[in-house]
């Protein structure tokens, strides 16, 4: 306990990362306020008011008539902008959206029919090697009714099992949770979230090598084993502390905007991000278990980096090292098809994949474990635990080989 | 406390930097003496589990174990040469971390430090930032976490380095105190360090080991061949390329000068009696051969 308090001071509790820990919460709050500041357009809206009311007045199931209406008011309006602007100009007619609240509910709306649609009849056209949608899912079920013990069969009835128990989807106002939910994009993951962690953890065994305090720990009593203990208990201590933060900061940015956080109790498939989820909870729910989840996911990550820290020489090149491979998991997702076939695991499972929530809890992947479907979320939580297990050991090994040259 | 080395040898890649290092130390104060790029700190690292040996092994009483154990360790205190310090600690924080590492208990950690850093005049400083001390002070401090855990074994890698002529003595003193029921190794190229305290000096030469023996009988080794002489700044520039010169002093418009030479230098050279200084130079001024 008194090395972890001396390794806590060394890692975070000293001024100047205190500082830069301030400065970056700075940073994540600016980040959140800014990419949601599009909200402050339409609260200035004088038809703000009235897109609130119909908003609450039409939460809940699908209403066809109301459907009907705001989808020939959404089309009307579309139509009008594309011959004023042209076609593929998505960015300007969102931002028309944001000016114009009353005719945004309309367009929400639409979008919302056409959501439940795709819950009952799939998405078109359809994906003949990922069926969706409830009735699709029945039909499949019933070509597949004399091979009830294949792998095939347990997949997609429990697909249907998991689209049945979420039931049709809701419309709701969750504009908050949008903004709050960027926080889990892939862009601010990796590039504020990942690399302000990997600049942290960096210098977790290097500054020793750097300053010469090898040769009296590596001779001390509690020098081999006890010292990395201390260290590994700091590192997840900091992620966490650096995790709330981030999320901290993310929410209130959010806050700032949005001034409520109406839809905490939506479920969470009105998320864009989870629209096909299989976890039945609520927005506020999930963005509980995506927190969860992602100082899990960083944890992993952060042992990783201390991993590296363990055998390099200096603080740059940890970083320099951990850039490269973020960069590198971040670059997998856009490789091609048949490439991912070849190396799915490591595109499915390396560290920034893994602290993606969105992609690990967000969607209907499942994996052929033993013939049984298993979830991407349960997969991937078994994949963490291997991979702590493993560079905790590495860790370890690495402190008791370590020596002076 | 018996610390037996035995045929300890060091390559990086082809480079031996020791080859079959021998010689036992008990209870007292041990001087490890050599040139910059002897081994001296290599064969420390290895004595304190630092760095692994390439052969040979160490036992304490006897018994075989590796420096790395634990009860080893338990029993160790090291000061490195090159010393630096988190920039985020006190003294007293480092103090306390360092009590931490070796397993200290917070009171009896807290007593010691307050009765070290007296010792090593550093009771004052001990709340400021380490990385503001002088270089003195950076030894000063170095040399209290080593003794943190009453070590039973103590080794120092050039201690006085950065040390004043005041702070010398009192380490050397505090050495001294120490290493009566304990073994004290203490590495310096600076043979004053050692030349009052160490009860035996080993000498260590390109890798081996020179000579070892009582710290007097190298200076009675050298009885008769350390000589006083005379001659001018011109005829000394000449002179030093082939002589072995442990001082130069001047006097009036001469050089007192003092040659360490086996046989007399000239007609009007007179003897003088000789220090460990120059039981050193003429160690390592032997030819290869001659080393024992």
């Amino acid at each position: 306990m008194k090395l972890f308090k001396y390794e806590m001071k060394k890692l975070l509790l000293n001024r100047n990362r205190l500082i830069l820990l301030a400065v970056m919460f700075v940073i994540f709050t600016l980040m959140s306020l800014l990419t949601s500041s599009v909200v402050f357009e339409m609260r200035g809206s004088g038809d703000y008011r009235e897109y609130l009311a119909l908003v609450a007045e039409h939460s809940g199931t699908l209403n066809h008539e109301q459907l009907a209406e705001s989808k020939q008011i959404s089309e009307a309006a579309r139509a009008s902008h594309e011959a004023e602007y042209g076609k593929d100009q998505n960015d300007l007619f969102n931002a028309y959206l944001f000016r114009n609240p009353v005719m945004k509910f309309h367009h929400d709306y639409a979008n919302f029919g056409e959501r439940v649609h795709e819950y009952w009849n799939g998405s078109e056209p359809r994906d003949k090697s990922d069926i969706r949608g409830v009735y699709p899912l029945e039909e499949k079920l019933e070509t597949l009714k004399y091979q009830q013990d294949s792998y095939e069969y347990r997949y997609y009835q429990k697909r249907l099992e998991t689209e049945l128990s979420q039931g049709e989807p809701v419309f709701a106002d969750k504009q908050f949770w949008s903004n709050f939910f960027a926080a889990f994009d892939i862009t601010r993951v990796v590039f504020l979230f990942l690399i302000m962690l990997a600049f942290f953890m960096a210098p977790v065994f290097t500054r020793e090598t750097e300053n010469d305090m090898n040769g009296i720990i590596l001779c001390s009593l509690k020098g081999r084993r006890e010292i990395v203990t201390a260290k590994l208990l700091s590192v997840c201590s900091t992620i966490a502390v650096l995790t709330t933060m981030y999320f901290a900061g993310n929410f209130i940015g959010a806050f700032a905007v949005n001034g409520n956080i109406a839809g905490f109790d939506a479920p969470a498939r009105c998320l864009e991000a989870f629209r096909e989820t299989a976890i039945g909870t609520t927005v506020g729910g999930m963005a509980f278990i995506g927190i969860l989840w992602t100082t899990f996911a960083a944890l992993v990550f952060g042992l990783f980096v201390c991993l590296i820290s363990a055998y390099a020489k200096s603080r740059t090149s940890v970083f320099g090292l951990s850039i490269v491979f973020i960069l590198t998991f971040s670059m997998m997702g856009f490789l091609p098809d048949g490439i991912h076939s070849m190396i799915w695991p490591l595109i499915d499972f390396n560290f920034v994949t893994l602290s993606l929530c969105g992609i690990i809890f967000g969607g209907s992947t499942m994996y052929n474990f033993l013939g049984m479907p298993l979830s991407y979320g349960m997969a991937a939580f078994i994949v963490c635990i291997a991979l702590s297990a493993i560079t905790i050991l590495l860790t370890y090994l690495a402190q008791m080989k370590r020596s002076v040259t | 406390m018996k610390l037996t080395i035995q045929n300890i040898s060091k390559n990086y890649g082809k480079k031996r930097a020791l080859n079959g290092v021998s010689f036992e130390m008990e209870n007292g104060v041990y001087g490890l003496l050599g040139p910059n790029g002897a081994g001296k700190s290599t064969l420390i690292r290895i004595l304190v589990g630092v760095m692994g040996a390439s052969g040979g092994e160490v036992m304490v009483n006897g018994k075989r174990g590796k420096p790395g154990d634990r009860e080893y360790r338990s029993k160790l205190g090291y000061l490195p040469q090159s010393l630096d310090f988190y920039p985020e600690f006190s003294g007293l924080d480092y103090l306390r971390f360092v009590a931490a590492l070796k397993g200290i208990e917070r009171e009896a950690a807290e007593s010691k430090i307050k009765t070290l850093a007296e010792q090593v005049h550093l009771t004052n400083d001990l709340r400021r930032r380490c990385v503001n001390y002088s270089g003195g002070m950076k030894r000063r401090l170095g040399i209290a976490q080593a003794l943190l855990n009453d070590p039973e074994i103590l080794i120092l890698d050039e201690p006085t380095a950065g040390l004043d002529p005041h702070e010398r003595i009192k380490f050397r003193n505090l050495v001294s105190i120490f290493s009566r029921d304990r073994t004290v190794l203490l590495s310096t190229h600076i043979v004053s360090d050692i030349d009052s305290i160490a009860k035996e000096t080993v000498m260590l030469k390109d890798g081996k080991v020179g000579r070892m023996g009582s710290t007097q009988g190298f200076v009675d080794a050298t009885e008769g061949k350390v000589w006083l002489m005379r001659m001018t700044v011109d005829e000394l520039v000449e002179y030093q390329n082939d002589h072995i010169i442990s001082n130069v002093m001047p006097m009036g418009d001469k050089m007192e000068v003092r040659v360490v030479s086996d046989t007399k230098p000239s007609v009007d050279a007179v003897t003088a009696a000789p220090s460990l200084e120059d039981a050193y130079l003429y160690e390592f001024n032997q030819p290869e051969g001659d080393v024992v």
